[in-house]
């Protein structure tokens, strides 16, 4: 057991878990949970997205079409053609992952930043089937009366119920995404960040690990839409505009590229900014252009990890400085 | 797996740029645990032939055959698999990377584990990283950077990335290695270091193929120099035999 503990990632894991326990018993305000219900859910969408933007060195522009792939796909195959939820989950994040692949495969296999193109223009196509196949999708008006998830007799139809489900999922995404990072295949995602031509001289299969990376981080997204759709029971095109995008990508930043824990901490601080500056929403969009901005200029590993190397160089100069004062001078 | 002699043959290689004929019906062979360098002016087309070896680039004829395979016109990772792996000139360590993440990447060739598998931690994985990590340390031993594990690889001097891309070519475990340069930018106490230990890798059973400008290491520990001069194979021979051709005298110093 202390074994278990003494590696920090448990450690966190750990603290995190109890954390996700406990919280629900001491805020009792609704409103809270449901901004950390939205916390959860981006949570799921840009630790995906992290691996990669942060370790592979794509960047996508299109998860808040699979968010969406997986929130239709849900809602319409459970409340029109009523499919069990739970299969359905699974059902949509294998077709949304097949579409990524389609989308992915031949703009990964060019040089330079052609999935950002590929994947803003296919998420431009899918806002407008969502928009105009109005007899399947509901168009602008949305899609009513999705079903809450159940197990058993278990029917999460709450907020707080809701809680425990969007962070249980957030939970594994993470969990997934740290054994991931820390394994063979996360290393070679880091090597063809590092430099790729050395990576295929490794035996590393550059092209097929790039599109699988994409893929799974589009199957992260489409489980966060899958249970989004099934929280809040409607859904409309507008969740899932070419903003939602860019809002994803300015948490993976602001986190920290290639920090599993960063995903985490940059979607919390966003989504609440983003509550904040609700009163404002028209100048949602300035803020975000702003933080990514200066993050980018001043604190380019993301707040989270910029931050700690900060108090590590400081923790470091007071120690010179103090061994200078013992010194014999 | 087969031990003929000759573990390396090049058969009529030739690479065009554009309109440029940057290797020109090239061949030659290479002899099983020995040290063969290929030499010749800048431009003649020294790395030409070991990023074609390598499968970076695709050549336009000709053939590469490896352990009585033909590799040419597989992709590098295939040929990584096939037992080839290199240093490059302009060094390409993972600076992303610590010294000890750089080596288990070497790895990859040894080890299956793939997405699923990691994803949800399976025993296999356990298992493969425990033998990954005691692997990689052996290799870090061996080029003596085994107190520098966990450095961030950007932070270590040049010497150091240049040995630790040895590392981590060599902890794939290959049958023919390629060094592109390795003592380019070293000093002379760094050069010596670095002959003993290409020496050193040799004893280990693999085969090396180096390309060099610096005179005293190609002929000091060479036992097959081939001469390369505007895409053309102009010598080859021992150090001796290659010291005293007239053409390799004309390419470098130009006609008297």
């Amino acid at each position: 057991m202390f074994a278990f503990i003494k590696r920090r990632k448990n450690l966190f894991l750990l603290i995190f878990a109890l954390a996700i326990i406990l919280i629900p018993l001491f805020v009792k305000n609704k409103y809270y949970i449901i901004v950390m219900n939205v916390i959860g859910l981006n949570t799921i969408v840009v630790v995906g997205l992290n691996l990669l933007i942060g370790f592979a060195g794509q960047i996508s522009l299109g998860h808040a079409a699979f968010y969406g792939m997986g929130a239709y796909l849900s809602a319409i195959l459970t409340t029109t053609y009523s499919f069990p939820p739970w299969p359905t989950i699974f059902i949509a994040m294998i077709a949304t992952g097949m579409v990524a692949y389609f989308v992915g495969y031949p703009s990964l296999k060019l040089r330079g930043h052609y999935l950002v193109m590929a994947t803003l223009g296919f998420s431009i196509i899918v806002h407008i089937f969502m928009v105009e196949l109005d007899k399947i999708t509901g168009g602008p008006s949305g899609f009513p009366g999705i079903p809450h998830l159940s197990i058993g007799k278990l029917i999460f139809d709450s907020d707080f119920k809701n809680f425990y489900l969007i962070w249980t999922f957030s939970f594994l995404s993470i969990f997934a995404s740290l054994n991931l990072v820390n394994s063979r295949v996360g290393r070679a995602l880091k090597a063809i960040h590092g430099s790729e031509v050395a990576a295929n001289t490794l035996g590393i299969d550059t092209d097929k690990y790039k599109t699988k990376v994409f893929v799974l981080s589009a199957m992260f997204a489409s489980l966060a839409g899958s249970l989004y759709a099934h929280y809040i029971t409607f859904i409309s095109p507008r969740s899932f505009d070419f903003y939602y995008s860019i809002q994803v990508v300015t948490m993976v930043i602001a986190g920290g590229m290639g920090s599993v824990w960063g995903s985490f901490f940059g979607s919390g601080l966003l989504t609440v900014l983003s509550e904040i500056l609700h009163v404002a929403e028209k100048y949602n969009i300035i803020a975000y252009g702003a933080i990514l901005t200066l993050v980018l200029v001043f604190l380019p590993e993301g707040i989270l990890v910029g931050l700690y190397n900060l108090y590590q160089r400081r923790k470091i100069a007071a120690l010179i400085e103090r061994e200078r004062d013992d010194g014999p001078f | 797996m087969g031990h003929s002699e000759i573990i390396l043959k090049v058969y009529r290689l030739r690479k065009v740029f554009g309109g440029i004929l940057a290797l020109n019906d090239v061949s030659f062979e290479v002899k099983r645990n020995e040290i063969t360098a290929i030499i010749g002016p800048n431009g003649a087309g020294k790395t030409t032939a070991l990023n074609l070896i390598s499968g970076i680039y695709p050549a336009t004829s000709g053939e590469i055959i490896f352990e009585e395979k033909t590799i040419s016109g597989l992709k590098p990772f295939h040929i990584a698999f096939q037992g080839i792996t290199r240093t490059f000139q302009n060094l390409q360590v993972f600076q992303n990377m610590t010294v000890l993440e750089n080596v288990m990447v070497g790895l990859h060739t040894q080890t299956r584990s793939g997405f699923f598998s990691c994803l949800l931690h399976m025993p296999i994985v356990a298992k493969e990283e425990k033998i990954v990590k005691k692997e990689s340390y052996s290799v870090l031993q061996f080029l003596n950077l085994e107190k520098k594990t966990d450095w961030l690889s950007s932070s270590l001097p040049f010497g150091e990335q240049k040995r630790l891309e040895i590392a981590r070519a060599l902890a794939g475990k290959p049958n023919l290695i390629l060094l592109d340069e390795p003592v380019a930018g070293l000093n002379v106490r760094e050069t010596g270091e670095m002959s003993k230990l290409i020496l050193k890798i040799r004893e280990k059973g693999i085969t090396i193929i180096l390309v060099e400008h610096d005179m005293n290491l190609v002929m000091g520990i060479s036992d097959k120099i081939i001469v390369l001069n505007y895409g053309q194979k102009i010598s080859e021979g021992t150090p001796r035999e290659v010291q005293n051709d007239p053409k390799v005298i004309q390419a470098y110093l130009g006609e008297g």
